[in-house]
C-alpha cells in the first residue's frame, strides 16, 4: 500500500498547523474527505440536485436511480441479503434513535429489559435509557472484566424473557477493543432476543458481513469512513424493518393518504421521511468505492501496524499507561501521561501540529472505569504513516518533559 | 480602552517568548505560584461551567478589594487561571465588573485555548464578572 500516493488523495492532510505538517490522528471523531468523494457532492449538485422518488422529470429519474444505487452499494458493502434492509439516516446516532424510538413504542413493556454493554458510546447507551424510561423498563449492563474488554460469559444470566434487545458496539471508541460479536449474537439468539451493533468505529476498518454476523440491525455513520457529515446507515433484518412503526413521519414514506388515515410505504422508504439525502447517499457510495478499491483488508492491517507501533512505543515510556490489555486494536488507542493532566498534553500535542482527542470521547462511563476523568486517544485513518506515529511518540516524550 | 499597566506587561511577557512551548512553560510557572485553595472551597457553586477541567473561583471582599482564591487540576489552564486572577486581585468590585481582558487577544491566548477551551477562558472572564458586577450594590 503506498501511503504517500494516498495521502495526495485527502486534500485536507496538505496543510500545517501551527508551522508543522497536519498530523492528524483523530479519525475516530472524524476522518477526512477523499477527493472522489468531494468531486462526485460537486458533480451532484452541478449536474443533477433533484430530488429523489417524487418527481417525473428526467433529473429527478436519475437521483431517483443514483441513490437507489447507492442503497445496493452499501448492501454490498455490509453482504446484507437486500438493499431494502438498508435505511439512510444522518447518522449512527440517528440511527440508534430510530430503533430504540421504535422498540419504545413497540416492544418494550413495562418491566422489560434492555442489554447494553459497559463500553458504550453515549449514543449506544442514552437512547436506551431514554426508551426503558418512557416505557418504564429498565437496562441490564454487560459488565468489564479486568483487560477493559467485557464480561462477555455473564452475558447468560443477564438474559431473560422480558429481553427484549440486546444493543453492544463492535468496537470501542476508547480502546479499540473488538469485542466478540458471534459469541453476543449467538447468546441473545439463544433467547431469541434481537441484537443492535454499533459499528460506528468498525466498518471504517473491517470488511462487515452482516449475513455472517446475523445481526438484526447494524449501524454507522458516514462521516467516519471517508464520506460526509450528515448521512449514515442502519442495516435492519428484513422482519424486523417490516414490524417496526415508522421513527419520523411526512412526506414519501406513505403509499396512500387521506385526511384521516395513511397507509405507509414498505421499508427502507418507510423511515426516510422527508426530502432525502441524496447527495450524502452518493458521496458515501464514493467513499465506498474508494475504500474498496485501496482494500479494506490491506487498510485493517496497515492500521493495526500503526496501532502496535504506537503501543509499543508509549509502553517503553515510565508512568505512561495504555487503556485495555489486548493483543490487538482497531483504530483507537487511549494512554494517559502519569502526573499530566490529560487536557494539557492534548494542548501541547496541538502546538506540535498533532490532532487528538482528549477527554472522556462520548464515553464517560467506560472511561471513568478503566482510567478516571480522561484520556488522550490516538486514533487512525488509512492515511497515517508511521512517521506519524513516531512524531506523535516524540511529542508525547515533549509533553512529559514540559508537564512532569 | 482603558490601557492596564499590568495586561500590558503580561502582553510584553508572552510576545517576548517566541515559541508555544515556552509560553506554556511560563504558564505552568505563574500555575505552581497560585497559592493552594482551601479544599474546602471546591464546591459546586464555585466550579466554573464550561470549563473542559475543573476550575473553582472563590472571591470575597476585603476592605473594599477583590481577593480571589482559585484552583485547577490541570497545569496549563491552572497558568492562566492565575494570570486572571492576578490582573483582578486586590481590585474594587466597580473596576473588575467593566474591565475588559484584551491582554487574552493579544497574546493570542484566548485562540490557543480554542475552540473548546475558548468557552473555558471564556467563562472564566464571565465569572469574574458576575461577581464583580453582585458586590458592587
Ligand atoms: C462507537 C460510536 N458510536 C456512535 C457514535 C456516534 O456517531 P455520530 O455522532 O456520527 O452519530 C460514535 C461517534 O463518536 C462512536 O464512536
Amino acid at each position: 500500500m503506498n501511503i504517500e500516493r494516498l495521502r495526495d488523495d485527502f486534500p485536507v492532510l496538505r496543510q500545517t498547523v501551527h508551522g508543522r505538517p497536519l498530523v492528524y490522528l483523530d479519525n475516530a471523531a472524524t476522518t477526512h474527505k477523499p477527493q472522489s468523494v468531494i468531486d462526485r457532492l460537486v458533480s451532484f449538485y452541478s449536474e443533477r440536485n433533484s430530488s429523489a422518488h417524487r418527481s417525473a422529470h428526467t433529473l429527478a429519474q436519475a437521483a431517483g436511480t443514483d441513490y437507489e444505487n447507492a442503497r445496493v452499494c452499501v448492501q454490498e458493502f455490509l453482504n446484507a441479503p437486500s438493499s431494502s434492509e438498508i435505511v439512510f439516516t444522518s447518522g449512527a446516532t440517528d440511527s440508534i434513535n430510530l430503533v430504540a424510538s421504535a422498540f419504545r413504542d413497540d416492544i418494550i413493556r413495562p418491566n422489560d429489559e434492555v442489554v447494553i454493554s459497559a463500553m458504550e458510546h453515549h449514543s449506544n447507551l442514552v437512547p436506551w435509557q431514554l426508551a426503558c424510561s418512557r416505557a418504564a423498563a429498565s437496562i441490564r449492563v454487560i459488565p468489564l472484566d479486568e483487560t477493559g474488554g467485557l464480561q462477555v460469559d455473564t452475558m447468560e444470566r443477564l438474559m431473560n424473557p422480558h429481553t427484549r434487545l440486546v444493543a453492544v458496539t463492535h468496537v470501542s471508541n476508547v480502546t479499540g477493543i473488538v469485542n466478540p460479536l458471534p459469541e453476543i449474537i449467538s447468546i441473545a439468539h439463544s433467547h431469541d432476543v434481537p441484537v443492535l451493533i454499533d459499528g460506528s468505529q468498525a466498518a471504517p476498518h473491517m470488511g462487515i458481513d452482516v449475513t455472517a454476523l446475523d445481526c438484526d440491525f447494524y449501524v454507522f455513520s458516514g462521516h467516519k469512513i471517508y464520506s460526509e457529515t450528515g448521512i449514515g446507515v442502519l442495516y435492519g433484518k428484513h422482519r424486523w424493518l417490516e414490524a417496526l412503526p415508522p421513527f419520523r413521519s411526512g412526506g414519501g414514506m406513505l403509499t396512500t393518504v387521506t385526511l384521516e388515515k395513511s397507509k405507509l410505504e414498505a421499508p427502507p422508504l418507510r423511515f426516510e421521511a422527508g426530502t432525502q439525502n441524496v447527495a450524502g447517499a452518493l458521496g458515501l457510495e464514493a467513499a465506498l468505492a474508494y475504500l474498496s478499491n485501496v482494500g479494506l483488508k490491506r487498510i485493517g492491517k496497515h492500521e493495526e501496524e500503526l496501532l502496535r507501533r504506537l503501543e509499543s512505543g508509549l509502553r517503553t515510556m515510565d508512568g505512561v499507561m495504555v487503556y485495555g490489555d489486548v493483543d490487538s486494536r482497531c483504530g483507537s488507542l487511549s494512554f494517559n501521561i502519569s502526573g499530566a493532566h490529560h487536557t494539557d498534553v492534548g494542548m501541547v500535542l496541538d502546538r506540535l501540529g498533532i490532532a487528538v482527542r482528549t477527554g472522556a470521547h462520548c464515553a464517560q462511563p467506560y472511561v471513568r472505569a478503566i482510567a478516571g476523568e480522561g484520556t488522550i486517544r490516538a486514533s487512525v485513518g488509512l492515511y497515517n504513516t508511521a512517521r506519524e506515529i513516531d512524531d506523535l511518540l516524540a511529542a508525547v516524550e515533549m509533553a512529559r518533559a514540559l508537564l512532569c | 480602552m482603558p490601557v492596564d499597566p499590568l495586561q500590558n506587561l503580561v502582553i510584553r511577557r508572552m510576545n517576548a517568548l517566541g515559541d508555544w512551548l515556552d509560553k506554556y512553560e511560563y504558564l505552568i510557572g505563574l500555575g505552581d505560584r497560585l497559592p493552594p485553595m482551601d479544599p474546602s472551597l471546591r464546591t459546586e457553586d464555585r466550579l466554573i461551567n464550561g470549563c473542559q477541567t475543573q476550575v473553582w473561583i472563590d472571591a470575597r471582599l476585603v476592605d473594599g478589594r477583590m481577593r480571589f482564591q482559585g484552583d485547577c487540576d490541570a497545569k496549563i489552564t491552572r497558568g492562566v487561571l492565575a494570570l486572571i486572577l492576578s490582573l483582578v486581585d486586590g481590585r474594587t468590585p466597580a473596576h473588575v465588573a467593566k474591565m475588559e481582558m484584551y491582554c487574552l487577544q493579544e497574546t493570542r491566548l484566548m485562540d490557543s485555548l480554542s475552540p473548546s477551551r475558548l468557552g473555558g477562558v471564556g467563562a472564566m472572564i464571565q465569572r469574574l464578572h458576575e461577581i464583580a458586577v453582585s458586590l458592587c450594590d
